[in-house]
């Protein structure tokens, strides 16, 4: 979307247009549900919250201010929708590594992944850390969020969340040393 | 320092939350060994590759019309802060309403608007609930949907195919005289009539769990491809087998036969066109039939029946179909 678009998408949006609403939808939907897939690691889940972004976003139309790009307003609003659900479950995290996650390190050379093999063994590598280790990760990947920003979302130390970002390269390399390792 | 240390190090320079200072320490411990440049090679690698990491396809026309919904029900919400009047009004009306509501349900958590459903004897209806979870009503049916923020209660008398959409906080709940379904996944079929000695239920995807509605009865988890029985008289549930075949054939109008024994084909005939049928010779119903008829007439799998056994068939004065031949051995 141009800014251009944006602004019309917006004044039609006041103006309660719901083929407005659709298309912005269309538009930024993916991305709103991927961005709290990350976060809440469960799809069905997810896409309960992504409709609640969009319900809020709705609501909110006659307020939102004209100057905000669309597309970085909603991936926030998704990205605190996500972590409110987090916090209102009161998730207690668990550093343990999953049972079912005792995955072998992928030791094929680069040659041999294919693109779609490559996507499912980092999803598999990154799905494979300890939880809060994994959410810190993508909060910071993929949000890119600041260390002190995450550490105030999850109420935990900034000390943490740099233990935590270390731990995962770790372990992410481990996994996927076969593909990333090259020696010199 | 020990090496988780700078791995720290690396991971905040990496994700840009690297101080001078600690850019500095780094550097340094770089140009120590060649080792430890590499580690810092494999590292920035893995934070290349984690960038392609997961999408998985979305389905956003399903999305929007679900979002469409919920937003349909709030189209004629008053837009008040453009009318400062409005809030007397609206204030007035809402002690009004309150106040009636207090004297209702004292206890009760405050029910949104009732859906009230009801079918004639052949008509079926598609509902689409508020909360996006879609109901096909077979004919002879009455359906109540009620909302609050715990729950969503349907109460049913007749038949019904529901598709449940998922919601983890408000649980769905199907009310069937004493029987109560509680809702943990997605689509299953309920036969609760009134005039039947028995209430059955068919889960077609997901999971539901089955219960007296007084809660003595410990609930019967259903999962997909399970169907369950309730026998009204001795107040008995139990998981039965079942011909799933044709369960739906009123929802879908097509009827399947895959070497269908004729008492079974009969009892379908009976049931989706509202018939009754006879036959002439118990050594008919031995017989087995293959078919498959979308949107049949009852003469079209009739004939078809006749042609394939040698049969014949004709409706009696009293609108009985009598089906006659020699049938087949046992």
């Amino acid at each position: 979307m141009t800014p251009k678009e944006e602004e019309r998408l917006l004044s039609a949006l006041k103006k309660n247009d719901t083929r407005a609403l659709k298309q912005i939808f269309e538009a930024v939907y993916p991305l709103v549900l991927h961005t709290i897939v990350r976060v809440v690691n469960d799809t069905a889940v997810a896409e309960d919250l992504a409709q609640e972004v969009f319900i809020r976003f709705w609501d909110k139309r006659h307020d939102i201010d004209i100057r905000f790009s669309l597309v970085p307003y909603l991936r926030k609003m998704a990205l605190n929708q996500a972590l409110g659900f987090l916090r209102s479950r009161k998730i207690s995290f668990s550093d343990e590594l999953p049972l079912d996650q005792a995955a072998p390190a992928a030791e094929k050379p680069d040659h041999l992944l294919l693109d779609g093999e490559l996507q499912l063994l980092v999803e598999q590598a990154i799905g494979s850390l300890p939880e809060r280790c994994g959410l810190i990760f993508r909060l910071s990947r993929f949000e890119g969020m600041s260390y002190q920003e995450i550490a105030d979302a999850l109420e935990i130390s900034v000390k943490t969340v740099e233990n935590q970002m270390g731990k995962a390269l770790r372990l992410l390399r481990e996994k996927m040393y076969g593909y990333v390792h090259k020696p010199e | 320092m020990n090496q988780d240390f700078y791995t720290d190090l690396i991971a905040k320079r990496l994700s840009g939350n690297i101080s001078p200072g600690e850019e500095q320490q780094l550097r340094a411990w770089l140009s120590e060994d060649a080792a430890n440049r590499t580690l810092l090679k494999d590292m920035e690698a893995v934070w290349e590759i984690s960038s392609s990491a997961p999408s998985s396809p979305v389905d956003v026309s399903a999305a929007w019309a679900r979002l469409e919904q919920s937003i349909a029900v709030d189209k004629p919400r008053l837009r008040l802060h453009r009318h400062p009047l409005l809030w007397l009004a609206a204030a007035l009306l809402f002690l009004v309403v309150f106040a009636f509501l207090l004297r209702q349900f004292v206890v009760e958590p405050v029910a949104m608007p009732t859906l009230l459903v009801e079918t004639a004897p052949s008509e079926k209806r598609i509902l689409e609930l508020s909360d996006g979870s879609v109901v096909t009503l077979n004919g002879s049916s009455r359906l109540e949907f009620v909302e609050t923020d715990r729950e969503r209660r349907v109460r049913l008398s007749g038949e019904a195919f529901f598709e449940v959409t998922r919601q983890v906080t408000r649980p769905f709940i199907i009310a069937c005289g004493e029987t109560q379904v509680r809702v943990l996944g997605t689509s299953f079929l309920v036969r609760a009539y009134a005039d039947e000695p028995e209430q059955q239920l068919f889960v077609v995807e997901g999971a539901v769990s089955w219960g007296k509605a007084d809660e003595v009865l410990v609930p019967m988890v259903l999962t997909a491809g399970m169907a369950g029985k309730y026998d009204k008289e001795q107040a008995i549930l139990e998981e039965v087998k079942i011909r799933e075949a044709n369960m739906l054939s009123w929802k879908s109008d097509t009827l399947v036969f895959s070497d269908t024994r004729m008492a079974d084909v009969v009892h379908d005939l009976e049931q989706h066109f509202g018939i009754e049928i006879e036959v002439d010779h118990p050594a008919i119903l031995n017989c087995h039939f293959y078919g498959t008829f979308v949107t049949p007439r009852v003469t079209d799998i009739l004939d078809a029946i006749a042609l394939a056994m040698d049969l014949k068939y004709e409706v009696q004065q009293n609108g009985v179909y009598r089906i006659s031949g020699a049938g087949c051995p046992r």
